[in-house]
């Protein structure tokens, strides 16, 4: 059984070894002698290896000193020690206990960090409890705010509330707080002097372990000053430097935005195109002191003569631009460009000396000219330059549909360039026949765009947007060549084919037509002399008859033969007739498609046959359309035509099969070769002209046309031939009375016809209309008989 | 020489530059200049930089001061504030 004393040891050296703080037995010389394990684990060696090590004397009696405690793998440790000297078996030893309060120095670093950095921070810093409430602030709140720390604790962060954010701002501020816990931003405080500051600001909530917001902390940055230079910099980059006016980076933003507003609000919006008349003699003149004086005074009289909300911008120079917004009309610009040119244009003093200059404004309207805003200015740069143009000190309006005009041209020029280039072009081929014998004597070629969008277009599509542009030219000689290279293909399958092929005046009348002609014609050796012939347009273009004759001799060598176009088309056929070498004349289809309703078509048609005849030219003539045609013209003595009534122009390759197979109509073969005489053409002016006489009847009965045909017999040609010429030659034919009798029958009848409908019964005198037809028909059949027997 | 050998040699050693490395150099500094002018040679060691020079002194914890000359050999750890208990820890006592 142990004694008490030896309880109370073995007591004592449990609570030693369990002891939380480390203790260690030091001899004399400062050697380990006893070490429990809390010592151990605080130097991280066990016990033998503690035992007998150097440790030193401890001088920390009384209050506690702080050791850092030194371990093989450098982790910091940090012990508070405590030391007594005491006996201990006959010795002097020293008790060393160690505290680990590394947890606590290090938490004790922390703090101290952070407390530096609340205090030296170069942010300002608010701490509010959850209420908002500030409870701390630093140093460099001060600073920027104004507000000492006793003024700011207790207050809330309105203290520094300007009027510059809306309420929902800070609405918008809480809410992103409460659900994301932070906002940052940009925001304009006022400091205790009242002066506003910009600063940049972050807060964030501090919340504790059950997520609840214990406190927030607000950081910021003054930043005004980057703020100020910011503005500056904008001021430099959106404004004119001269005359503090918005420079062509704003006024184009302020543009876009007035396109943008004028299409919402359904107004209209005026862009003016400024140019001073006579500055550049002011600069020159005076120097640029005074020019720069002048512009100052004369942009601000302009800024004041505009309402707010327009834009009075300088682009450089003496040029200015003004957007004028929200008109009701496009009248209502009127009166403020007529101030704008007032303006501009009474004197301005600088110095001592009275300047004068003035102002051509070139205006746009939008939506009238439904552009983007990069393209009114340069449509009211345009229309400028026609202000000037036109005497200066004035104003000038976009012209829309003319700039749509040209655009629409330069477009089209393009497109064929590029047709051209593409090889989009065709020639088709439209035959030319003697009537009477079927035979093919030529073709003439057309020009036809193969469009890969629009399919086959014909020439009048696409050539009046290149008329007398130099692109005609390319196009004229790309149709002879083709032409040519046609011609060299049937003569070598056997077959004489000449073509025609038009050529402009605009295109003869180049200097180089007669050397690039040469220059083709060489390009295709083979071709027979007659093979080429080109037909003339616009002759009436033709005034130098002397170049233009000698030019015709000098192709006709290269054995190029000529025809004239259209003739009977213009004034001065006749001229051109006499002094023209042209082979052929081709009567104009106009005429032709006429002829059988239009006595004077007729007559134009008679007349050209018979100027051929004198000319001993031969003739051909164009718009044959129907069989009606053809005999006429036979008739007429006419015997070669072309037209729709005997072939469509072709592509080359249907050619040969065509003419296998086309047959002349009998009506024609039948007709016997006999031109025939003058007067016998009076009859055949009666046929036609009753033709349109009752076409116009019929127009009248059916409420086509107001007034009828004259009911007057003493108007009908027909009745003046029968009582003159006709009685003369024909008195004693068979038919004669007969022909009176119908004719005045067709009368007779017409006149009553006109009185039913007058007398409102037009319907009844559409019934009786057959009958009138009936009659002509008989008086038309006798004319033919009684030409005929003759 | 002769000079040389009666100096007294010292070696502190401290744990990197925080404030109480400071006051453990000043105030034996302080001491060393009181108690022997001109005639102390005082090297400091700062473990966190000279790890090896520790090891080699088998430094156990810091501020630790050792006495390297005159014999014998003495070493003191903790508060180098009281020039009394400095000295006395150390093997100086003053008259």
């Amino acid at each position: 059984m142990e004694r008490p004393q030896e309880l109370a040891r073995s007591l004592f050296q449990t609570v030693v070894e369990e002891a939380s703080d480390g203790i260690l037995v030091l001899n004399s010389a400062g050697s380990i002698i006893l070490s429990n394990p809390a010592a151990t684990t605080l130097f991280e060696l066990d016990e033998a290896e503690l035992d007998g090590q150097l440790f030193g004397f401890p001088i920390a009696d009384g209050a506690p000193t702080e050791i850092n405690i030194l371990r093989e793998n450098n982790s910091p440790a940090t012990a508070e020690m405590r030391a007594r000297e005491a006996w201990w078996q006959g010795e002097r030893v020293f008790v060393a206990i160690l505290r680990d309060i590394t947890e606590r120095a290090r938490a004790e670093a922390r703090l101290k960090l952070a407390a530096n950095v609340f205090t030296h921070a170069r942010e300002g810093i608010i701490i509010t409890d959850p209420d908002g409430t500030i409870i701390d602030v630093n140093d460099t709140f001060t600073r920027i705010t104004g507000y000492s720390r006793a003024e700011a604790v207790g207050q809330n962060p309105r203290l520094l509330k300007s009027a510059r954010q809306p309420p929902e701002f800070y609405t918008a501020m809480w809410r992103a707080l409460i659900d994301d816990g932070h906002w940052s931003g940009e925001i304009w405080n006022r400091r205790k002097s009242g002066e506003g500051y910009a600063e940049i600001l972050t807060i964030s909530a501090v919340r504790d372990s059950d997520n609840k917001t214990q406190n927030y902390v607000a950081l910021f940055t003054d930043i005004t000053t980057l703020k100020e230079h910011q503005q500056q910099l904008e001021i430099v980059a959106h404004y004119d430097a001269l005359t503090n006016m918005p420079n062509r980076v704003l006024l184009a933003d302020r543009l876009k935005q007035a396109v943008t507003q004028s299409h919402r609000h359904n107004r209209f919006l005026a862009v003016a195109y400024l140019d001073l008349d006579g500055f550049k003699a002011i600069n020159d003149q005076h120097g640029h002191d005074v020019g720069d004086e002048l512009l100052i005074s004369i942009a601000q009289r302009m800024k004041h003569e505009l309402r707010d909300g327009d834009t009075l911008a300088r682009l450089g120079g003496d040029e200015f631009v003004v957007v004028m917004v929200d008109l009701t009309v496009p009248q209502d610009c009127e009166p403020l460009l007529a101030r704008l040119l007032q303006a501009a244009c009474a004197p301005v003093p600088v110095g001592d000396m009275l300047l004068n200059v003035s102002a051509s404004i070139g205006v746009t309207l939008y939506p009238k000219d439904g552009a983007d805003a990069d393209q009114l200015l340069r449509h009211a740069d345009q229309a400028m330059y026609q202000a000037k143009l036109a005497g200066k000190n004035r104003y000038h309006l976009f012209d829309v549909a003319q700039d749509l005009l040209i655009k629409n041209r330069r477009e089209s020029l393009e497109a064929i360039q590029g047709a051209l280039a593409r090889n989009e072009f065709v020639l088709h081929y439209q035959p030319k026949v003697n009537m009477r014998t079927g035979a093919t004597i030529g073709v003439e070629a057309l020009i036809r765009w193969n469009h890969p969008d629009h399919g086959l277009l014909a020439p009048e599509a696409f050539l009046p947007n290149i008329e007398n542009h130099p692109l005609s030219i390319q196009i004229g000689e790309w149709v002879i060549d083709t032409a040519l290279a046609q011609i060299e293909i049937w003569q070598a399958s056997g077959i004489e084919m000449p073509i025609s092929v038009n050529v402009s005046a605009h295109q003869l009348l180049q200097k180089t037509f007669l050397a690039r002609l040469a220059a083709l014609m060489a390009a295709h050796p083979g071709i027979r002399p007659g093979a080429l012939e080109l037909e003339i347009l616009e002759t009436s273009a033709l005034k130098d008859m002397a170049y233009v004759s000698s030019l015709m001799r000098a192709c006709r060598e290269m054995g190029v033969s000529f025809a004239l176009d259209d003739f009977g088309t213009g004034y001065s056929s006749l001229t051109y007739l006499k002094n023209f070498p042209a082979d052929l004349l081709k009567v104009d289809r106009s005429f032709v498609l006429d002829m059988l309703g239009d006595p004077d078509d007729l007559a134009i048609v008679v007349s050209v046959l018979g100027l051929a005849n004198a000319f001993n030219r031969r003739v051909i003539a164009e718009g044959v359309e129907t069989v009606a045609h053809g005999e006429l013209l036979l008739l007429l003595g006419c015997e070669f035509a072309q037209g729709f009534g005997i072939s469509r122009p072709m592509p080359a390759f249907e050619l040969c099969d065509w003419m296998a197979h086309w047959k002349p109509d009998p009506a024609w073969t039948s007709r016997p070769m006999r031109a025939t005489r003058r007067d016998d053409l009076a009859p055949l002016f009666a046929d036609v002209q009753h033709r349109q006489w009752l076409v116009d009847m019929e127009r009248f009965l059916t409420g086509e046309q107001e007034l009828p045909p004259s009911l007057n017999l003493h108007d009908c040609y027909t009745d003046h031939w029968l009582n003159t010429e006709g009685r003369q030659r024909y008195a004693k034919h068979p038919l004669y009375s007969m022909l009176m009798e119908t004719h005045e029958h067709v009368h007779r009848l017409g006149r009553e016809l006109v009185e039913l409908r007058r007398n409102g019964m037009p319907s009844e005198a559409i019934a009786r209309l057959r009958e009138l037809h009936l009659v002509r028909d008989e008086l038309i059949a006798s004319l033919r008989r009684v030409l005929r027997s003759f | 020489m002769e000079l040389y050998d009666n100096r007294i040699q010292l070696k502190l050693f401290i744990a990197g530059s925080s404030v109480r490395s400071g006051n453990a150099i000043a105030n034996l500094k302080r001491i060393c200049d009181e108690s022997f002018p001109g005639c102390y040679q005082l090297d400091i060691i700062d473990v966190l930089q000279q790890p090896g020079m520790a090891e080699v002194e088998r430094v156990l914890a810091t501020p630790t001061l050792i006495k390297i000359a005159p014999p014998p050999a003495r070493r003191i750890i903790g508060d180098l504030a009281d020039k009394e208990k400095v000295l006395a820890g150390i093997g100086f006592s003053i008259e």
